[in-house]
């Protein structure tokens, strides 16, 4: 087997090369007549069995054989697309998934019971071309077209550039594809394969002529080499016509080729290198800390004498800011590295709950921080889940409410000023208020008075352990709530909210910030230690005199604009910072507004967030740390944790001061 | 191979891929490095790619520059599989002793 280096290539290739045929497969009904698409698909498998043969895994390419061969008959027009055979190629393509991590972790599995009979049995089956239940007929390729085929002669020259194979493609591959499209004559040109002593054995010195005759037009002749990301010396001229074999006269003149001195070309793929995430992080840190310092010594601009460094001084800020704007960037990847799965995922869901849905996916190019991407997958799935589970109505019921049978599920992403709102939308049944008041005044959770027309009832289902199911659905409903996930968007710096219409469908929005690496703060001072408050969660600073605070229901309170806020202090002087005024920063928490106090405000900041050490992180209050200016460090505080944890001891700001 | 001359004979096991074929190079080049022909058997190599069916063809290149035979024996039949896919099972024939079982 090859060495770890190109097995850990190998690993993060495939899992790329499975999500490829995932989406390939998804898509394969609905674009039954695209066959660049079709294409595509197939040569996702077939490199991915390439690959798995280059580094020894032999039963992952064997298995991904199978896979291909199946798409090899749907290429060829041999079999039709169905439900039922995209339903086993993506549970082989499961397995396939499963079998890569379990190679990675040393642990080898073997394919479900039956899995390899499925494939087996869509190849030797006799598999209409077409499916029953669609009366549009698919491309039948070359192979199953009757009568005469018109073929044309193509010459191949293809000498690989010399990295080739380091760069994990096999010639082979390439070679054997050309023969599937019809006969070929295959002349390898070992005359620059040096000695020993000369060569460099993981170089590639061969070259080859094919001469090929095909139905195949040339568009498709010219995607045999797509996936090269250079194609070294590649040429395809037409073949003289007295040199075709077997050719019918009625065949269609070829297109103009580019002539034989000039080689077929596309445009070069930008270049890209894979790096460490760890070491981007560290890197995109080194340059928040380098922009820090570089705004530290602008004060330098005012001193006498400065003159000659002026220059240099600036030109530091402004590379020093470039560099951090640049290296954030690159922490930045589409949403639709995340959105990739959702088609998979509602399809299962749809097969499992009987229920017919369309999927409908916006946004794909929003981008976000890839921190972010990697940790909403779980709250998304859920969400998604639930609009399958509770939201969507069965199509019985749609029709009866006057519905389309077929619900539908929105994903979509969007910029919102310096944040990304994703939101999942269904059209289903709505949340039931009546229930949900219930359920939640049963649970504590309401006051018994609380009226279903309150705006502010649907957030009880953010609270931990509330369902309004009283039996465990197969989908959802297994008391992971939607606290988890509200938990999980705000450790992200987010917010989640819920609108829902009865009868009309509920949807749940996500505001993101752009990015984990850095946030926009607010500088405050309590107890005499500084600390960073995100602006994204206050929505206003407010100084109040000290008389017009006062306790109420228990609690400290503030009167802003003749509204009762109440106050959270952080330790220290409870806001009172010349004994005149409080000043707060007010926040939002469960639809309410609440007052942070704070001793002083000392400014705006754009902080570059650097995670706290593992036994900092039990602190839960604070989200990460940051270096000013000066060089210092400082904590970034977490209002909505703050918040929720005097909340939660029912908090009295003056007798229990929120401890930091 | 003439049987008066004298022959080094390595036994190649293991893989003689991409990630091989650095090491096996060396280890051929120490084998031409005596001055004999170099028979390889090759019945023990396995997986192989087309940086190992390349290596081979470069010590045939070496021997020849060299003036000393490169014979392969006890040739696996997934070396030839791909001999032939590469088109290459020609250039290979003439050099072959006999097949793996």
């Amino acid at each position: 087997m090859a060495n770890d280096r190109f097995l850990s290539m190998f690993f993060e290739e495939a899992r790329e090369l499975l999500q490829a045929l995932e989406a390939g497969l998804m898509d394969l009904e609905a674009r039954r007549d695209d066959r660049a698409h079709l294409d595509r698909t197939f040569r996702a498998a077939h490199t991915l069995k390439g690959a798995a043969g280059m580094v020894g895994l032999r039963a992952i390419a064997g298995f991904t054989h199978g896979v291909e061969a199946v798409l090899d008959r749907i290429r060829s027009g041999t079999l039709g697309v169905r439900s039922e055979i995209i339903t086993a190629l993506l549970a082989a393509k499961d397995y396939l998934a499963a079998a890569v991590e379990a190679e990675e972790a040393g642990r080898p599995i073997e394919p479900p019971t039956g899995l390899e009979g499925r494939l087996e049995a869509l190849l030797e089956g006799p598999g209409p071309a077409t499916p029953a239940e669609s009366p549009e007929p698919i491309d039948p390729g070359p192979s199953a077209a009757t009568g005469p085929i018109p073929t044309r002669g193509y010459r191949v020259r293809f000498a690989p550039k010399s990295d080739l194979l380091r760069k994990g493609v096999s010639p082979l591959g390439i070679l054997a594809e050309l023969r599937e499209l019809g006969d070929a004559e295959v002349v390898a040109d070992w005359g620059r394969v040096p000695p020993l002593e000369d060569l460099d054995p993981r170089d590639c010195y061969l070259a080859w002529t094919v001469d090929l005759w095909t139905a195949a037009d040339p568009a498709r002749l010219d995607e045999v080499f797509l996936f090269l990301d250079d194609r070294g010396q590649l040429s395809i001229t037409p073949l003289d016509a007295d040199d075709t074999p077997d050719v019918p006269a009625t065949a269609t003149p070829a297109p103009p080729l580019p002539p034989a001195t000039e080689p077929t070309t596309r445009p070069a793929p930008s270049a890209r290198i894979r790096v460490e995430a760890e070491q981007l992080d560290l890197l995109v840190g080194m340059a928040g800390e380098l922009a820090m310092l570089s705004d530290g010594l602008q004060g330098l601009r005012e001193l006498d004498g400065i003159g000659p460094w002026l220059g240099s001084i600036e030109a530091l800020e402004r590379i020093a800011r470039r560099l951090r704007d640049t290296t954030l960037e690159l922490r930045m990847v589409p949403v639709e590295e995340l959105f990739v799965r959702f088609p998979r995922l509602v399809r299962d869901l749809a097969e499992r709950s009987g229920k017919l849905i369309a999927l409908r996916i916006e946004g794909e190019d929003t981008r976000l921080d890839r921190a972010i991407i990697e940790r909403l997958a779980e709250p998304m799935i859920h969400l998604i889940r639930n609009a399958v589970d509770h939201g969507l109505e069965s199509p019985d019921e749609r029709r009866a409410a006057g519905k389309p049978a077929t619900g539908r599920i929105t994903i979509g992403a969007e910029y919102a000023g310096d944040r990304v709102a994703i939101r999942v939308a269904e059209d289903g049944r709505g949340l039931d208020r009546a229930r949900i008041v219930r359920k939640g005044v049963a649970a504590g959770l309401l006051p018994p008075d609380a009226s279903p027309d309150d705006p502010r009832v649907v957030n009880v289902i953010f609270e931990p352990g509330f369902s309004t199911r009283d039996q465990v659905g197969e989908l959802s409903g297994r008391g992971v709530g939607l606290d988890v996930v509200r938990d999980t968007i705000r450790a992200l710096r987010g917010s989640l909210s819920v609108r829902s219409e009865a009868g009309q469908g509920t949807t749940f929005l996500l505001r993101l910030p752009l990015t984990l690496a850095m946030i926009d703060g607010l500088l405050v001072e309590a107890d005499g230690a500084r600390f960073v408050v995100p602006m994204g969660q206050v929505e206003e600073c407010v100084a109040v005199a000290v008389d017009e605070t006062m306790p109420a229901m228990g609690r400290l309170a503030a009167i802003v604009r003749g509204e009762y806020v109440p106050i959270v202090s952080l330790r220290g002087r409870g806001g009172v910072a010349d004994g005149m005024r409080r000043e707060l920063l007010l926040t939002r928490h469960a639809e309410r507004r609440v007052a942070v106090a704070v001793d002083r405000l000392l400014g705006r900041v754009q902080a570059v967030i650097q995670p706290l050490d593992e036994g900092l992180g039990e602190l839960r209050r604070f989200s990460g740390a940051t270096i000013l200016g000066d060089g210092s460090i400082c904590l970034i505080l977490d209002l909505a944790t703050v918040v929720a944890d005097a909340r939660a001891v029912d908090f009295d700001s003056n007798a229990n001061p929120v401890s930091c | 191979m003439p049987a008066d001359r004298p022959a080094t004979t390595v036994e190649v096991t293991g893989p003689l891929t991409l990630a091989e074929a650095p090491r096996w190079r060396e280890a051929l080049l120490a084998a031409l490095a005596r001055g004999h022909d170099l028979r390889l058997d090759l019945a023990a190599a396995g997986p192989w790619d087309l940086a190992g069916l390349q290596l081979v063809l470069a010590a045939m290149a070496s021997g020849r520059r060299a003036g000393q035979a490169v014979r392969l024996d006890r040739v696996p039949r997934v070396l030839l599989a791909i001999a032939e896919q590469a088109a290459l099972d020609g250039h290979l024939a003439g050099s072959i002793d006999g097949l793996a079982d």
